[in-house]
This record gives structure tokens, C-alpha cells and sequence, in this order.
């Protein structure tokens, strides 16, 4: 068969497949505009009072029961800190299994509860192929197995930046990766794997060219949790998916001073 | 995409955020349905997308190329609303769902075995086939998009067109059977 009408057959299907959907246009425009004029629109303190709380009740309602308890724990210093995990291991399974989809094929996974160091996150990692280890004063997730030295490295760091506004964290991050690769982009809010600021970086697509990615998380009190996830273009279905899936269990946990 | 538009949604200029969703809603429609296979959803992921491109604007930097970035947020709003509902549409279904006068449906007949055969690709092959064929992207623009190796890309959509080489002979041959 001649390439070229295999190539004109596929679109012109999936051109056809696809017709008629214009007079969606000017409803979509509408829901839109209706959205984003909500955005911008000036608002009394009342009306943003009305909506913080209306916001409080919708994150309450939507997240799960055992998520809620975790946020509502308020914890004094550290050894609170430790006591609030030490009850949320109580709330929390210790151990439950997953579903991840590694190079298309689904994979059953057990994870387990880890706390962060200062003990003010929450996360489940997957023991059978990574450990948690403390570098630089930040919290590493890497592999059990060794990569080797011709690859980059790869792991998940986290870092609580308690100073800076996860907006400010973000500029900072993006000019130092502008400096350190050619292609960077700032996806700006993202909801999956966690709602954070999102930013990637690469330079090349052969095989072993470093991929870095940023997911940086309000910490609901001012500060920042700082995700990097550093690998190879390889591994990004590989440890990029694990990572993901890791990330999704990901839950800050909420301290007052 | 011109970079003047960007530089005017950021600085809150609402008719240039018009003139970037009159010239992307089309294709973002046609291939939000593709892939969640699905109008309503469609509708959705499409609706959402460009409220998250209003929003996270600011974060966009302009001297860099806006559609990768556009269809990428697309491509994600469609795996989270197909995520989220977890369904699976038949055929049948997506047919219901769809607008089609009788006229477009006869037309719509003759390519149908081939869509058929597109959206009973595997997903890692499926998503790269109707990017490739639906905006024009490049394999490096495709690669981006979906954050995978160029030359795990190249591999996905070389499998993928074999497997619709494959079903479009078989398409042939049963018409010329069936006169």
C-alpha cells in the first residue's frame, strides 16, 4: 500500500470521525467566560469571606475522610509534630497495594506510609524498589538498585521551605533551571499527581538526557514544599510513573506554631 | 502562535484570549473527542483547558512554542476526566453521543472502520496516532506533549501506523468481497 494514502485515509477518519462539534463553540465560550470573570471580578471582603469558607466546605467535602483528618491535625513543634504522625499511622493504613501502568502494561504495588523527616508530610513509597535517605538536609527517595554512572541520576527530593510563597519558589527554581538547560517550561497549576506549580526541564531526547521536574505544594501556612524529581528521558515510564504514583500519596501535614 | 497575543491574556486582555480560543477550539474539540472518545467529556476536558490557560498564563513563558504547551495541559485534562469516570464508551455509545446529520453519517460510514481500528489501538499507541495525524505536530513537538523519548515515540507510532496499515488492508479487502 502506498504510504502516502495511508496517511490521508488515517487523518481524513479521524478528521471526519470528529465533525460537527462547532456548535459547542459559543456554550464552551460562554462557561468560560462566566469562569474566569468569577476569577478577576473585584470582591468585597464579605464575598471573599463567603468564599474562603465556601472553599473550606468544598475541599472538606470532596477530599477523602481519612485525608480530612490528616489536614484538621494541628500540631505543636516537632514532638507534636511526631505525635500527630504517630496518630495519623494510627488513622492511616500501614501498607496498601496500588495499581500502576509501567510501559502499558498495569503492575500491582504494595507501598507503605513513610512521614517526612521534620515529620510534616506524609507519604507512601514503594519499598520493594526504593528507600527513603536524607541528603543535604532534604528527604530522598531513590532506587534500591544501582543505575550506574553513565546514566543521571534519579530520585524524588523533597524540601519544606517554610519562608517563601510556593509562587516565589517557582520564579527562583525557574531561572535557576534556565541557567543549567535549554528547555524549560512553567505549566503553571497542575491537580495531578498533586496540586502544585509545575515546571520541566530538559535538554536533548537521546536516551540518557536528564529530565528534571519541579512540583512545588503550598504548605497552607506561608511556606513551600519543594518535589524535585530528577531522571533520565528512559526512565520516564519507568521511575517517572512510580514516582507519580508516589507523589498522588503525597499529604501535607498542617502544624501551628 | 503569535507571541503579542500571549504577551496581551497576560497582561489581561480578554479579546486576545478570544482570538486564541477562536483559533484553537476546533482542533482542541476534534481531538479531546478522539481521545476520550467521548463529546460530553470532550466538551469538558476542552472547557477546562483553556480556563487552566487563562490562569496559569503567567507561568507560560512566550519566547517558547505555545501549542506543545496548549496540547499537553489538553492531553492531561483528557486522562484526568477519563481517569475519573473510568468508563469504557463502546462504538454504539460514541456514536449516540455524537451530532451527525444523515449526510455526515453516510460519509462518516466509509471511514468508520478505520477510526474503529484507530481507537482500538492500544492507549501508549493510540494518543501519539491521533496527535500525529490530527494537528500536524512533529515527532520531537509529540514527544514533548506526552514527555516520552523521541525514540520511544518514533517506535509507538511506527507499531501503531503498522497496526492501521494492517486493519485499513483488511478494510480493503472486505469491501472488494463485499462489492
Amino acid at each position: 500500500m502506498d504510504e502516502r494514502i495511508l496517511d490521508r485515509e488515517i487523518k481524513e477518519s479521524l478528521i471526519r470521525a470528529t465533525d460537527g462539534l462547532m456548535p459547542m463553540k459559543e456554550e464552551i465560550w460562554k462557561n468560560i467566560q462566566s469562569k474566569i470573570e468569577s476569577d478577576t471580578r473585584p470582591r468585597s471582603v464579605r464575598s471573599m469571606r463567603r468564599r474562603k469558607k465556601a472553599r473550606r466546605r468544598h475541599i472538606l467535602s470532596s477530599i477523602s475522610l481519612t485525608a480530612a483528618a490528616i489536614i484538621m491535625v494541628l500540631a505543636i513543634g516537632t514532638n507534636a509534630g511526631r505525635a500527630a504522625v504517630a496518630r495519623i499511622r494510627d488513622i492511616l493504613l500501614p501498607e496498601k497495594d496500588i495499581v500502576q501502568e509501567i510501559e502499558g502494561e498495569k503492575e500491582d504495588t504494595k507501598v507503605s506510609l513513610h512521614e517526612g523527616s521534620d515529620s510534616d508530610y506524609i507519604i507512601y513509597i514503594d519499598e520493594s524498589n526504593y528507600k527513603m535517605v536524607k541528603q543535604d538536609g532534604k528527604d530522598r527517595i531513590v532506587p534500591k538498585v544501582e543505575i550506574g554512572p553513565e546514566y543521571p541520576e534519579v530520585y524524588l527530593e523533597i524540601q519544606h521551605v517554610k519562608d517563601k510563597s510556593p509562587v516565589d519558589v517557582a520564579r527562583e527554581v525557574e531561572d535557576d533551571l534556565k541557567s543549567s538547560f535549554e528547555n524549560v517550561e512553567n505549566y503553571g497549576v497542575v491537580e495531578e499527581p498533586i496540586k502544585s506549580i509545575y515546571l520541566h526541564a530538559r535538554d536533548g531526547f537521546k536516551h540518557n538526557d536528564p529530565v528534571v521536574s519541579y512540583y512545588i505544594v503550598d504548605d497552607n501556612q506561608g511556606g513551600a514544599f519543594v518535589i524535585k524529581q530528577h531522571l533520565f528521558l528512559e526512565a520516564a515510564e519507568g521511575h517517572g510513573v512510580r514516582f507519580y504514583h508516589m507523589l498522588k500519596e503525597f499529604k501535607v501535614i498542617k502544624s501551628q506554631e | 502562535m503569535q507571541k503579542d497575543i500571549i504577551v496581551r491574556i497576560k497582561n489581561g486582555d480578554k479579546e486576545a484570549f478570544e482570538q486564541l480560543y477562536n483559533e484553537y477550539i476546533e482542533y482542541a474539540l476534534r481531538t479531546a473527542t478522539a481521545i476520550t472518545r467521548n463529546k460530553p467529556d470532550a466538551a469538558d476536558a476542552v472547557q477546562e483547558t483553556f480556563i487552566r490557560v487563562f490562569r496559569n498564563i503567567m507561568f507560560f513563558d512566550e519566547e517558547r512554542p505555545f501549542k506543545p504547551w496548549f496540547y499537553r495541559i489538553l492531553v492531561n485534562e483528557c486522562n484526568r476526566i477519563m481517569k475519573q469516570k473510568r468508563k469504557v464508551i463502546s462504538m454504539d455509545q460514541y456514536l449516540n453521543n455524537a451530532v451527525y446529520s444523515e449526510e455526515d453519517r453516510y460519509h462518516f460510514e466509509e471511514y468508520e472502520d478505520l477510526y474503529n481500528a484507530i481507537q482500538d489501538l492500544q492507549e501508549i499507541n493510540r494518543v501519539p496516532i491521533i496527535l500525529k495525524y490530527l494537528n500536524d505536530f512533529s515527532e520531537k513537538e509529540i514527544a514533548e506533549i506526552l514527555d516520552i523519548n523521541i525514540n520511544t515515540l518514533k517506535s509507538r507510532l511506527y507499531k501503531g501506523r503498522n497496526r492501521l496499515k494492517k486493519a485499513l488492508l483488511d478494510i480493503k479487502g472486505r469491501r472488494a468481497k463485499n462489492g
